[in-house]
């Protein structure tokens, strides 16, 4: 009939389903379900995520990492619901059956393991790299930056690592449609190529390489080209590291999340085991305890570095020990010597009596700032989420959800680096207690956005 | 109080209403005087310039106003006279004019009667659908017929009521068919002598397809033309196995009617599933094609089918337009289509014999049209399992459901054409679940360049498919085209722009921004005397006239 399945705008659709009226495990999900999602995805999905999930224009499928949620009814709304603010259009006019024998499919395809294009490069280089080619004229990342570019903030969750190559080394390989290139010529014979932002027969309109919105009469230009050319010069002069660290960089997401539920490798990094930490099981799942004499672990790597804004959450059990423990520091490293700098972030306690309160500390440069707060005091031996916040101007921290301390801070971005828990990166003030939970976002979170704090005793 | 009393009060009081009443008919013309609309006025239906009394202006479809008072030379002076806001998406609607009342639907099944001279609502209709209605491509209407005082509605749960024009009040209700197996309706009714002629719309969700005609004054059914045969039936060879049971076929667009000949000409839509033609082996009869028809008995007298196993979603449910020309030396009655496939298409009206076919628009699924009619395929233009993005013209075809416009001093076919590449991909044959659709693939998702999705109005010599002129737009068009003896061709844009061109020239002379995607076609006829243009462009119904 008329404009079947056409451009979202012109889709009518039906209401977005929620979650309630949804059943918990896919329904469709035998052999023959499998193979039907898996042709229902070629034609539908594998022009942007893949044949195979490798990713592309769209997101990796087959890592099994999921931005907007992996459980089967998640990976049901995203596909039907689509993903607003994203090219990912929902697919409101597929029957239920054949939504869930996708979502089917697409769970599978996580399963299978990351196709052969692995993250080689140094994220935190990768920001440096970044930085020197002064991407954020055009580009921004969590706030500051140019508009001429895409906002890069999470791209690394939307587009597959080989695309993120490409689009850096080859722009015009493949242009988002709100990026493409407009060259206008006046009738005095002036060029002006711009963003082309809205066109109907009688206008055009595009944002400048000045970053200026322009509007024109057609009648008063000699001509409109619409060039196969991005406006964002091509990067090919990069060299293969530079190149695949900037990857590293933009793929690295606003998320990182590391769970403690192993000793040899923390979140995707290989650790160094100091005493006899163990694995312990705790109501919220696996977790490392420290003894508070002599263990510890170290991780070679540093989540914050590049982070103009961000947010350090990590769930806990303090146990009771020395009063003063610095059990969670992130330290930049001199890139030259490998010796640590003096910036760095930190969860502290101190232990009074049976009960103990927080210390938050961050330091970059000269600006340091610590948040104590020694009247808000907590209970020993149960499970606390803690977390520091800063939002590009101010520097907060929580526990259990529960604002301590505030104060004013400019803190300039870290470089790479590495983590300890357990201990000071140093080998001072161990930890006594247990860490089963920490996670990385680059940007500041509201306390409704934190992960959810223990329940109270 | 005795009866007798009650009753001398009640004529009493009946008199007292009638002059004050007429009283008040002094402070302003009384509208719709110009009921009923007989039978006979609407085969004169051209002889009344100041009415718009059928969906294609009059039976031949020409969708041509021979009022003269905006021209070329004073068009530059249209303005706004009134809006009327409907807050629903994708209105479709052409209205029906008669006397300064203008009928008009607003989505999904309202009915409003309005004071043509100031837009205001002298009352309203408002349809409550019975059931959730699965619907491909949006909750639409496209229009009325009117006969005697009655105005013929179809709802989107696939139902034919009556409404007393003077009144909104509604006379009878009937049903189509069962909106729960995935039959809607959206296009205007066309009334013929006592019947009214009803499409039916679903083959997106895998319905079979008909056309019905129900007794004017009771509703009663007086025949049904399935438009995919059942066993047993002609045609229904072209069929594999039970296929034919969810076989598509719709009539979602108005037809014709040729009184002389008493011949219904009405478009049909694709065959379902859409993009999966292999549950469905041969021709599939009688989708993508023309049909003939006798309106008294439903009897088919000829067909002409476009596409043949259509796999791209091509309905043929284009307006076909009638005209009496001279060809190859010899006086015809032609039926005329541009089609959704990209073709543009004479065939003898009478007999239904193929006389021609040319492109209008770039397309790369045929090599030719054979000396039948018969396209002649190119390989690989199918749907494909991973999708194929070779394939011109798209999904939403070169052509649609749009109005097409014949001007007879310009003696040109005007129309809105769409050059288009999309991608095409085929899924497994769907199973048929009601309130779930049947498509069996789709089309589109990808990034296609601004050249390879762009618009235009075609001016056309309709007995040779030369076309004369075409006006570039930016993006396809799902506007139709009115043209009128004041040397113009009225259209619109998807960007929203109406504008006005010379219809000799197709020389660009007046436009207004109505800044939404346009999903109708302007009409013309006389308010107070004066001329007006209206059109819905997004979710307002505009009028415009001379300052």
């Amino acid at each position: 009939m008329l404009c079947a399945l056409a451009l979202p705008a012109q889709r009518p659709g039906r209401q977005p389903r929620v979650l309630a009226d949804l059943p918990e495990t896919n329904p469709h999900a035998s052999a023959a379900d499998l193979e039907a999602g898996r042709r229902l995805y070629l034609g539908r999905c594998g022009h942007c995520h893949g044949q195979s999930g490798e990713g592309g224009r769209g997101s990796t499928l087959d890592t099994g990492r999921f931005r907007h949620g992996g459980s089967d009814r998640e990976l049901f709304l995203v596909i039907r619901n689509g993903i607003p603010n994203t090219e990912m259009p929902g697919a409101f006019n597929l029957p239920d059956l054949e939504i869930w024998r996708l979502a089917a499919w697409v769970k599978q395809l996580g399963r299978q393991g990351a196709s052969d294009d692995p993250i080689t490069g140094d994220a935190a280089a990768g920001a440096v790299v970044y930085q020197k080619n002064a991407c954020a004229q055009c580009h921004t990342i969590d706030g500051p930056g140019g508009f001429l570019g895409p906002d890069l903030t999470g791209i690394g969750g939307k587009r597959a690592v080989r695309h993120l190559r490409e689009s850096i080394v080859s722009p015009h390989a493949d242009i988002p449609l709100d990026y493409r290139t407009v060259t206008v010529v006046t009738a005095a014979g002036k060029e002006i190529t711009g963003i082309h932002l809205n066109e109907d027969e009688y206008s055009v309109h595009l944002r400048d390489l000045g970053d200026d919105l322009r509007s024109f009469l057609k009648s008063e230009l000699q001509r409109i080209q619409l060039p196969r050319q991005s406006v964002m010069p091509a990067y090919a002069s990069l060299s293969k590291p530079d190149l695949e660290n900037l990857v590293a960089y933009l793929s690295s997401g606003d998320t990182a999340v590391w769970r403690f539920d192993r000793l040899d490798n923390i979140g995707g990094h290989k650790t160094t085991v100091l005493g006899q930490p163990r694995i312990i099981d705790s109501p919220l799942g696996k977790a490392v305890e420290f003894d508070g004499v002599d263990d510890a672990l170290f991780i070679d790597h540093h989540p914050l570095a590049g982070a103009r804004t961000f947010s350090w959450e990590a769930v806990f059990r303090p146990d009771g020990g020395q009063t003063e423990q610095r059990w969670f520091h992130l330290s930049e490293r001199d890139p030259q010597t490998g010796a640590d700098t003096d910036n760095r972030m930190l969860f502290e306690i101190r232990v009074a009596g049976d009960q103990w309160f927080l210390d938050s500390y961050n330091q970059s440069g000269t600006a340091s700032k610590a948040l104590m707060n020694r009247k808000a005091l907590h209970p020993l031996g149960v499970w606390h989420h803690v977390a520091s916040v800063y939002d590009g101007t101010e520097f907060r921290n929580y526990v259990d959800g529960v604002q301590e301390g505030a104060g004013q801070l400019h803190l300039a971005p870290h470089g790479a680096g590495h983590t300890s828990v357990g201990v000071r990166i140093n080998k001072v003030f161990y930890f006594k207690g247990a860490v089963s939970l920490a996670r990385f976002t680059r940007r500041a979170l509201s306390p409704a956005e934190f992960l959810k704090p223990p329940a109270k005793p | 109080m005795s009866n007798a009393a009650h009753s001398r009060r009640d004529r009493s009081s009946a008199r007292r209403l009638r002059l004050f009443l007429a009283a008040l008919s002094l402070a302003g013309p009384i509208l719709g005087q110009g009921l009923p609309i007989t039978y006979d006025r609407l085969l004169k239906a051209t002889q009344e310039p100041g009415n718009w009394l059928t969906y294609g202006g009059d039976y031949r479809s020409h969708h041509y106003s021979s009022l003269n008072q905006i021209t070329a030379d004073n068009v530059h002076r249209l303005r706004v006279k009134w809006i009327y806001q409907m807050h629903r998406p994708k209105v479709e609607t052409t209205p029906i004019v008669v006397d300064g009342v203008m009928y008009v639907t607003r989505p999904p099944s309202d009915v409003i009667a309005l004071d043509a001279e100031t837009g205001r609502a002298l009352w309203t209709f408002e349809y409550r659908l019975s059931a959730r209605v699965y619907t491909c491509c949006g909750e639409v209407n496209r229009g009325l017929a009117i006969l005697g005082s009655t105005l013929y509605l179809t709802t989107l749960d696939a139902k034919l009521i009556a409404l007393d024009a003077r009144s909104g009040r509604q006379l009878w209700k009937k049903d189509i068919a069962d909106p729960a197996l995935n039959y809607s309706a959206t296009a205007a009714p066309l009334a013929v002598k006592d019947k009214v002629i009803v499409g039916i719309a679903g083959a997106e969700g895998g319905i079979r397809g008909f056309l019905d005609a129900y007794d004017a004054k009771t509703g009663e059914r007086a025949w049904r033309f399935w438009t995919v045969p059942a066993p047993g039936e002609a045609g229904s060879e072209t069929w594999g196995g039970d296929s034919w049971r969810h076989g598509g076929a719709s009539t979602w667009t108005t037809g014709s009617y040729d009184p002389e000949l008493n011949l219904l000409y009405w478009g049909t839509g694709n065959p379902g599933p859409d993009y999966n033609g292999d549950v469905r082996p041969g021709d599939n009869l009688y989708s993508c094609s023309l049909l003939a028809l006798d309106p008294d008995t439903g009897k088919l007298r000829w067909y002409f089918q476009f596409t043949p196993h259509d796999t791209r979603d091509w309905d043929a449910t284009q307006v076909p337009v009638l005209l009496d020309s001279t060809l190859g030396g010899r006086r015809r009655k032609l039926v005329v289509v541009p089609s959704r496939n990209g073709f543009y298409y004479v065939l003898d009206r009478e007999t239904g014999e193929f006389l021609l076919a040319k492109p209008f628009v770039k397309q790369t699924w045929a090599k030719e049209i054979d000396k039948k009619g018969r396209p002649v395929l190119n390989p690989g233009q199918e749907p494909t399992t991973e999708g194929n993005d070779s394939i011109w013209p798209g999904v939403d075809g070169a052509n649609n459901w749009m109005s097409p416009s014949y001007h007879p001093a310009t003696r040109l076919l005007y129309f809105n054409a769409r050059e288009e590449r999309r991608r095409y991909f085929k899924t497994d044959a769907p199973e048929f679940r009601p309130g779930e659709p049947f498509f069996g693939g789709g089309g589109g998702g990808t990034r296609f360049r601004p050249e390879e999705s762009w618009g235009k109005l075609i001016a056309m010599t309709p007995e040779t498919g030369e076309i004369q002129w075409e006006h570039r737009i930016l993006s396809p068009p799902w506007a139709g085209v009115l043209s009128t003896a004041g040397n113009l061709v009225f259209s619109a844009t998807p960007s929203g722009n109406f504008y006005a061109l010379d219809a000799r020239t197709g020389k660009e002379l007046w436009r207004f921004n109505g800044g939404e995607r346009v999903h109708a076609s302007p009409i013309s006829f006389l308010s107070r005397g004066k001329q007006i243009i209206t059109i819905a462009i997004g979710d307002l119904l505009i009028a415009f006239g001379l300052d």
